[in-house]
């Protein structure tokens, strides 16, 4: 045991590091306690009461759509940036001739097709004006739906602060109402004292 | 001589306050012109008492100026326009580590206080730290002139009558531990409940635990330390807040052993208080304690449960270890007796006077 752990001047520190020695031992052989159970009490966590402070009190728009985007609504998958190369060997040549062929080639074939051509491209039109329809109507749905979400996260923002300011407040109230507690039992005890000296005094 | 004095409040009981109104006490005695200025004051104590808007009425550059310094005060700009020559006495701040996690708002005062400190160094003659801790702080801040003036306490205050119905509760066999101090996570209550939650179960059930100390605006370290209570069951742990002064004459009459296990003091007033009660003082060494001790009582070194109850228990059952150790408290005390610090001052002030 370190000498110096306690320091008086004009005592005999060490006669009173044994007397310290000696107590703990009789306590220790009397099995009084345990080293654990010891260690267990000098060790013992406070847990601690949540603050107010932390529960923030305003409404932070930028925070919800912060919270939003992490909703999954499908992401826009990216186009293959790397385009395949042409194939080598003979399938190759025959390929890049017939390209080069086809390229000289394409005025006729365009004069050929021009009739399909407006044909396909008025068909094309009616699909595009269709897709549109649904995709503003799908538009309109999702924006209302957003709205929504925004007012249900909005109401459960500020359920969530207030219930938990509730539980703090209830928890304060809680450590005051001990504490008026004790201290009328201490009036109390001082009022049995005063009683009793009137008593004596009558 | 003019010496006017510089304060925040001037409350009774407070350390800083009592200390303002010996220090006036001992100019006039001394026969110079003194005044207490300051933002606000109790009832009881207007007579001695100046709002310090009325400062400039009473400005002269002859004139020395003390400021008590402590945070985010409104009258360091009363200190910032004196004319005359001007003196600091500075009490410590509490780091604000210690408050971060149960006042946030003072927590930033404290932070704040130790930066506005350091606009006081060009201006100020001579700073004042009442321990060599405070007084070291003050030098490694810059402040050119410093020195050691100690809490300028009048113990005699405590040789008046006990509040008799409080003496009358504490009359029993019970042995009562006592700390005085405001119940605040630096003066660590929480280690003291675990040292008493030991010290009740298996050494001495018939104890008795008095933390006298205001504790509003901390109700959740109260409230945690309660947790401590609950748990382990603990009987006669009172803590009566605030208390008038007759009630704490009757707690130091009637307590047995005033313990701290205090991690920050910048002085430690009651340690001197329990001195004078002849009270056996058993204290951690932190900060300024071993310094404000001054030899006196017991200083442990570490925390440890087991040694503390059985120097507990030594000191409850050895009468001639707690006499020695009394006797060590009163020549300790002597350092502090009234005309000892008197002198000291009036030097300080012949310092500052130039």
């Amino acid at each position: 045991m370190d000498e110096r752990w306690v320091e008086a001047e004009g005592i005999d520190v060490e006669t009173v590091m044994e007397e310290i020695r000696r107590r703990i031992e009789e306590k220790r052989e009397k099995r009084v306690y345990t080293q654990e159970e010891i260690r267990a009490i000098e060790h013992v966590d406070l847990l601690p009461l949540p603050d107010i402070l932390d529960v923030p009190h305003l409404y932070d728009p930028e925070e919800m759509e912060k919270h939003l985007g992490t909703l999954s609504f499908g992401t826009v998958r990216d186009l293959p940036m790397e385009f395949p190369l042409p194939p080598s060997g003979i399938k190759g040549k025959i390929k890049r001739v017939l390209y080069r062929l086809g390229h000289k080639l394409a005025p006729v074939i365009n004069i050929l097709t021009l009739y399909r051509l407006a044909d396909l491209n008025f068909r094309t039109e009616k699909l595009v004006y269709t897709l549109e329809d649904n995709v503003r109507t799908s538009l309109q749905i999702h924006t209302t739906y957003r709205e929504h979400l925004k007012i249900v996260y909005n109401l459960f923002f500020h359920m969530t602060g207030e219930t938990t300011k509730l539980k703090i407040e209830n928890d304060s109230l809680r450590v005051k109402l001990k504490e008026l507690e004790n201290r009328l039992q201490f009036l109390e005890e001082r009022e049995r004292v005063l009683e009793r000296s009137l008593e004596k005094r009558g | 001589m003019i010496v006017h004095q510089l304060l925040t409040s001037l409350v009774p009981g407070d350390a800083i306050s009592n200390e303002a109104l010996t220090i006036r006490r001992i100019l006039l005695e001394e026969g110079h012109e003194s005044r207490i200025f300051g933002y606000y004051h109790h009832a009881s104590l207007a007579s001695h008492f100046t709002h310090y808007s009325q400062f400039p009425l009473y400005a002269a550059p002859e004139a020395l100026l003390l400021y008590h310094f402590s945070i985010g005060s409104p009258v360091s700009k009363i200190y910032f326009q004196s004319p005359g020559r001007k003196g600091m006495i500075y009490h410590n701040i509490t780091p604000h580590a210690f408050f971060l996690d149960y006042h946030r708002i003072l927590a930033k005062e404290c932070y704040k206080g130790r930066k506005e400190l350091e606009t006081f160094v060009k201006r100020t003659d001579l700073a004042l730290g009442d321990s060599e801790y405070n007084r070291r702080e003050l030098e490694e801040l810059g402040f050119p002139k410093t020195g050691v003036l100690p809490i300028v306490a009048d113990f005699s205050l405590f040789d008046t009558e006990p509040n008799p119905v409080t003496e009358r509760l504490l009359k029993d066999d019970k042995f009562t531990l006592l700390f005085v101090g405001r119940i605040i996570p630096n003066k660590k209550i929480d280690d003291l409940l675990r040292l008493f939650a030991v010290y009740q179960k298996y050494y001495n059930p018939n104890s008795r635990l008095i933390l006298a100390g205001e504790y509003r605006g901390f109700e959740r370290y109260l409230a945690e330390i309660q947790q401590i209570v609950g748990r382990y069951d603990l009987k006669e742990v009172w803590i009566p807040g605030h208390v008038p002064f007759d009630d704490l004459v009757a707690y130091y009459r009637r307590a047995d052993l005033y313990l701290s296990l205090s991690e920050h003091e910048g002085f430690g007033v009651p340690l001197l208080e329990a001195f004078h009660n002849k009270i056996p003082v058993i204290a951690y060494d932190a900060a300024a304690v071993a310094e404000t001790m001054n030899g006196g009582g017991l200083l442990i070194k570490s925390k440890d449960p087991e040694r503390i109850c059985g120097l507990i228990e030594a000191l409850r059952n050895d009468p001639s270890l707690r006499k020695r150790v009394v006797q060590g408290e009163e020549k300790a005390l002597e350092k502090y007796r009234y005309h000892n610090i008197r002198s000291l001052l009036l030097d300080h002030l012949e310092r500052l006077k130039g």
